[in-house]
């Protein structure tokens, strides 16, 4: 069975999400390509963020 | 006195396309991830999104995702079964085919296998995005280049 860390699926899922919303989220590939990059970017930053909020909150 | 705004008709382009053209690219897109797109003539965007689509249901399945059934009790078991049963649908001939070969998957302990679950259930709802881009370009709404 595929047993990833919770860091790698959230990379992936991040990775997944951001291919189709830079396909179907622009009109023109460079826009879509520039589209992708910045979702994950903000997919991965949220990660981070998120994660260390919680590993703070929980002291 | 300031003139009456005349209301733009917004969806006279839309209407020009038979109902039938706009429709075939989301039935294919719903059976098969990427065939909407395959079907205007769209095929690298149709390729990529059958990688990552089929990427991420089988990446769900090899952490032993579960399908949902719908089930009925309480109120938010109700909603939660039956979201996920229609994102789980949204799949195509990839839930079809799944679950028709057999596969099931009990609730398991640990987190790997409800990772699984999401990924199955967002995979479905990419597709959902796939379907809706597919028919926006079908209907001459969205620029398709």
């Amino acid at each position: 069975m595929f047993q990833p860390s919770h860091l790698q699926v959230a990379i992936l899922f991040a990775l997944f999400s951001s291919v189709v919303m830079g396909v179907v989220g622009r009109s023109t590939n460079r826009d879509r390509v520039s589209y992708g990059i910045y979702c994950f970017v903000y997919f991965l930053a949220a990660i981070f963020a998120l994660g260390w909020l919680m590993r703070l909150g929980h002291g | 006195m300031a003139a009456k705004p005349v209301p733009v008709k917004r969806d006279v382009k839309e209407q020009q396309v038979p109902l039938f053209d706009r429709l075939s690219p989301v039935v294919l897109a719903w059976l098969i991830p990427g065939a909407g797109h395959y079907y205007l003539k769209l095929r690298v965007h149709a390729a990529v999104l059958l990688v990552t689509i089929v990427g991420m249901f089988l990446t769900g399945i090899l952490m032993q995702g579960r399908m949902f059934e719908p089930s009925n009790s309480d109120l938010f078991t109700t909603v939660m079964t039956y979201g996920g049963y229609v994102a789980d649908l949204c799949t195509g001939l990839l839930y079809f085919l799944t679950v028709g070969l057999g596969y099931y998957q009990e609730t398991l302990p640990g987190a790997v296998h409800d990772y699984g679950t999401k990924f199955i259930v967002c995979a479905g709802l990419l597709n959902i995005l796939a379907m809706v881009d597919a028919y926006e370009i079908a209907s001459g709404r969205k620029a398709a280049a």
